[in-house]
């Protein structure tokens, strides 16, 4: 026992093999224990294939035989539908992973074809089907192409709505300008001519009008002059370039369409410039054009806004079309990365894919192994206005409302994907390593987008992660003992499981024989969780499953230990950005807790007793803004309930007056008399003019006009 | 349009004032209901800061048609119950605009309720004030469809024989109904409120005014002009905010969400008290104008093109002639 604690001891050091109690895990198709119910991963219901059709979103497979299902009812006849869908969705699954066909209907052909044989009951049910699935569409499976084909199918369609809009904005503007050409010449002496004039009403009616009179008529009222030579000119020009552009060129147009896909960064920015000018005088034109349209182009005001100067260049904005790049080969060189950075500082519209393919950086010089670091979403998430979305292949269909958000923002989008088809993890399916390299943290789901809000907190979510509050998601592991009884713990999925898959990190692991177990051997997290007074005494091992689901015990060296560590800070340094463990929040409620205690505390008995303090005054409400009450005996209108009537106006106009909201008010009491007042009161419908105590005591008529004025005090 | 450049823009914008708007003194009779439903028009006008050149007034025959005269804007007095047709034309052919409808109870309610309905249905972007004073004036005191049964009028000595037609219900009735109101004159504060949510709404929106005619019928509305608690104000946090000052006045409140159609149609049923308020508002009725909306304009030049291109289906050529050879004539 103790030989062996001192082998596995060595090894976890060194990474040196010792003959006896360690033995190399190269050639038993081991993978991590947690992976033992995925191995036939085609005869599993999941999100992919997908199923990429013209004029619709991406759609899963597994999604589509649900929906076709859904109405499918009770009983023994839907049973058994149900039963013959599912055969028909595996049959799929597994010809797309095989590569046997890319088609649904191909697919569904070959599958058909298989299914059916001579059972009758199998093509009614598969004949029931077809119709509610789609007709056709490209079947995209979990590969290294999944990335690109998604995001090229997702955002063909927004592209191709956003140039429609954009083709049909600019063809009602060409066409408003050559209305006002039109009428322009409909107008002029050439326009009025008789036989131009016979050529508009038709050979069917001319006999019934007479030309040369109309002529004549249309010249006595003709307009005195028609366009000006320089609203001529800038019409002109405006049609010229509308007709003439390349973004959304209209339809009878001989105009070469733009591409907007690209395969590097350089060439979508080298592309972007050379637009740039047209891409100018397109906006402007746009902006001129609707002002000429709608008769608001004013030379004085506009010409200085418009002509000749950069200073207030419009900019096409929501319409603007995006440039697509997919760099779906290995690393970027630094030069390409430092294009791509500029391009999205800048703003510019570009959506970019960054795929990584392999997430391991090996060296045989130093046997180090560590996780490549692609600093590409990292740095743009400094930027601040790029939209960041960093996942996995195997996320991109749960996470496709997400891409879909990121190629409709208005700005530069990064899609950082890792794919999981690296070389060394042939053994595994890129679905599972891509959904590994997400669970361990070797390359965790994020995203940010701008345009969610103005805080961090709004922008900033790592919810795409699994069990995203924890250092390491934990999944219950059963499995059957010696004695045929079930055991089972709950197990963390680390850094090291999703290394232990990849064949070059072999060296670095070793399995222990069942005899040689011992208790020094912990999980990974465990080993790695509190800090290690002794590191000596515990050594990382993790369980593994061979193909025919045996477990091992694999201990880890400490160059995969201390990786994982790295990962981990990593981690960290996310959560708190995401919200997780957020030191300085912690901070504060620590201090608020004590605080709180401090104040809870008993606090002892003063010596003497205090002076009885002066009652409290009782707490006034705030008085309302006080309203300018009219004084008594002073003649007042409520303005507010004014019909503008018209009425008091028309008794005197100097005593009373509107104001800037038509609401008749007294403006000079000394203008008129009490009897005006008191007229103006009767005459009023709404009765709202109160004409108080007469001024003069001498005014003829008193008694009377008081006893008139009574009811309107 | 980027936003520095709207801005720019904006810069050069005029502002209005009420002068602006005004053209004449109305010919109304002193005290008639219309010069309210003027003031708070012209007001609303100014707030909104509506281009005089960019709005247009279309009304039909009677005391209210007279509307447009008394707007310096654009403005079509038209034929006999035929302003909310001539007011979708409008929309349709030229839909920066914006276009009003001044219509009576008479030119609305009787020789025009066909195109009403129809309106009301098409949704258009139309502001129609309905000024409803139960009577028509301009000919001398007849009565109209709304009428209250017993009214004594020339054509109508022992007293009118039918009940009144509710032109809120029957708004309430027609589908695709979006927008219904109803205001009083005697309260200008909440016609202008109602006026500016109504003008505000996308789709057509109807304004019944009960509005007072001192010269025929000068005692109709006087009990509810006298008594506050016989007007019973709506709101609701989706319809009118009630101010304070007017709250002091009018205690008979009620509040009802605009969204509710079952609602609405139970508050139009209401005469005494008189509801004021927005009865029913639903912002997501599609407008006709949208819906037909061409991609491309239908300008001379296209409609010519599709004429010529269906009246070649039926055209016989000569021997040997094509369409191509024949001279262009225009």
């Amino acid at each position: 026992m103790h030989v062996a604690f001192h082998d596995q001891l060595a090894f976890h050091l060194t990474g040196r093999l010792s003959a006896g109690a360690v033995e190399p895990i190269d050639g038993r198709g081991l993978l991590p224990a947690l992976f033992a119910p995925y191995r036939d991963l085609a005869a599993l219901r999941h999100d992919f294939p997908l199923v990429l059709s013209p004029g619709t979103p991406a759609q899963s497979l597994s999604g589509l035989f649900d929906a076709a299902l859904a109405d499918a009812g009770d009983g023994e006849a839907a049973e058994r539908l149900r039963g013959h869908a599912g055969r028909m969705e595996r049959a799929l699954r597994r010809l797309v992973a095989e590569g046997a066909a890319e088609s649904l209907a191909d697919a569904w052909e070959i599958a058909s074809a298989a299914l059916i044989g001579a059972d009758a009951e199998v093509r009614e049910s598969l004949d029931r089907l077809r119709p509610v699935l789609p007709r056709d569409g490209m079947l995209a499976g979990c590969d290294r192409a999944l990335a690109a084909r998604v995001l090229m199918h997702e955002w063909s369609e927004g592209q191709s709505a956003k140039l429609t809009r954009l083709s049909a904005m600019i063809g009602r503007l060409a066409a408003g300008l050559k209305d006002i050409l039109r009428a322009d010449f409909a107008a002029s002496p050439e326009g009025r001519r008789p036989e131009r004039l016979r050529a508009a009403i038709g050979s069917a009616l001319e006999a019934n009008f007479d030309f040369d009179a109309m002529a004549d008529l249309l010249d006595r009222t003709a307009p005195a002059r028609g366009l000006d030579d320089e609203r001529r000119r800038r019409i002109t020009w405006l049609l010229t370039v509308l007709q003439t552009q390349r973004y959304a060129p209209l339809p009878g147009s001989r105009a070469m369409p733009y591409g907007f896909t690209f395969a590097t960064a350089g060439e979508a920015l080298q592309a972007w410039r050379e637009r740039l000018p047209a891409a100018a005088e397109l906006a402007r034109a746009i902006a001129m054009a609707r002002l000429e349209v709608a008769g608001d182009y004013n030379e004085a005001e506009h010409d200085a806004l418009f002509v000749g100067t950069g200073r207030a260049g419009p900019s096409l904005d929501a319409d603007a079309p995006s440039y697509l790049v997919c760099l779906t080969d290995e690393q970027p060189t630094p030069g390409e990365a430092a294009l791509l950075l500029e391009a999205l500082g800048a703003g510019l519209p570009f959506k970019v894919l960054a795929q990584t393919d392999d997430l391991l950086a090996t060296d045989d010089s130093t046997a180090t192994v560590g996780l490549r670091v692609r600093p590409l979403a990292a740095t743009a998430l400094t930027l601040g206005e790029v939209y960041v979305l960093q996942a996995g292949a195997s996320q991109l269909f749960s996470q496709l409302a997400r891409v879909q958000a990121g190629l409709a923002y208005n700005g530069p989008a990064l899609f950082s994907v890792y794919s999981g088809a690296g070389p060394a993890t042939a053994d595994l399916p890129p679905y599972l390593a891509s959904a590994a390299a997400v669970e361990s943290r070797a390359f965790p789901a994020f995203v940010c987008d701008p345009g969610a809000g103005p805080d961090w907190a709004s922008r900033f979510s790592l919810n795409a992660n699994p069990q995203a509050e924890r250092d390491w998601p934990v999944h219950a592991l059963g499995w059957e003992d010696a004695g045929h009884q079930r055991q089972g713990e709950m197990v963390a999925f680390t850094l090291v499981d999703f290394l232990a898959c990849d064949r070059r990190v072999a060296p670095h692991l070793a399995r222990i024989a069942p005899d040689a177990w011992n208790g020094h051997l912990v999980a990974v997290a465990e080993a790695m969780a509190p800090p290690q007074p002794d590191p000596g005494n515990r050594m990382p091992c993790l369980i593994m499953a061979d193909a025919q689901e045996g477990l091992h015990k694999v201990l880890a060296d400490d160059i995969l230990l201390h990786e994982t560590r790295r990962c981990l800070d990593r981690w960290h340094v996310l959560q708190e950005l995401g919200g997780i463990h957020n030191s300085y929040a912690a901070r504060q409620v620590e201090a608020a807790r004590l605080e709180w205690a401090t104040q809870a505390a008993p606090v002892p008995p003063p010596a003497t007793p205090p002076a009885a303090e002066p009652p409290m005054p009782e707490a006034t409400p705030p008085e309302e803004a006080a309203e300018p009450e009219p004084e008594p005996g002073e003649p007042y209108i409520e303005s507010v309930r004014c019909t503008t009537c018209n009425e008091c106006i028309t008794v005197n106009n100097r005593m009373f007056a509107y104001d800037a909201n038509r609401k008749a008010s007294i403006v000079d009491l000394t203008a008129g008399t009490f009897r005006q007042l008191v007229e103006a009161a009767e005459n009023c419908p709404v009765s709202i003019i109160h004409p108080g105590k007469p001024r003069d005591p001498n005014e003829p008529g008193l008694a009377e006009l008081l006893t008139q004025a009574a009811p309107f005090l | 349009m980027s936003d520095a450049t709207e801005c720019l823009l904006r810069l050069h914008d005029e502002q209005h004032a009420l002068e602006d708007y005004q053209s004449g003194v109305p010919r109304w009779c002193s005290g008639c209901g219309d010069n309210a439903i003027l003031a708070a028009v012209q007001r609303l006008c100014r707030d909104e800061d509506l281009r005089p050149e960019k709005t247009v007034f279309v009304s039909g025959i009677g005391c209210s048609s007279r509307f447009p005269h008394y707007m310096k804007t654009y403005g079509l007095h038209t034929i006999h119950g035929r302003a909310l047709p001539i007011a979708e034309g409008i929309r349709l052919t030229r839909p920066d605009l914006a276009v009003f409808v001044n219509t009576g109870d008479g030119d609305c309610c009787s020789i025009g309720a066909a195109h009403w309905i129809h309106a009301i249905r098409y949704n258009m972007n139309l502001t129609v004030m309905l000024h409803d004073n139960q009577i028509y004036g301009l000919t001398k005191k007849q009565a109209s469809p709304t009428s209250p049964v017993g009214t004594r009028s020339n054509t109508t000595p022992r007293g009118s024989w039918l009940e009144a037609l509710q032109p809120l219900q029957v708004t309430l009735g027609v589908q695709n109904v979006s927008f219904v109101a109803q205001a009083v004159d005697w309260i200008p504060e909440v016609l202008y409120d109602i006026l500016r949510a109504a003008h505000r709404h996308r789709g057509c929106s109807f304004v019944r005014i009960l509005q007072r005619c001192p010269e025929w019928l000068p005692k109709l509305f006087e009990p509810f002009v006298r008594d506050p608690q016989r007007v019973c104000l709506l709101h609701h946090e989706r319809g009118l905010a009630i101010s304070p000052e007017l709250a002091k006045i009018y205690r008979n409140q009620r509040e009802h969400d605009p969204r509710d159609l079952v609602a609405a149609r139970a508050v139009a049923a209401m005469q005494d008290p008189i509801p004021v308020g927005i009865l029913y508002h639903d912002p997501d009725v599609p407008c006709y104008e949208d819906l037909r909306r061409p991609v491309q304009g239908h300008t001379p030049e296209r409609v010519r093109t599709g004429l010529e291109a269906e009246f070649d289906k039926f055209t016989i050529w000569p021997q040997g002639a094509s369409a191509a050879v024949v001279p262009d004539t225009e």
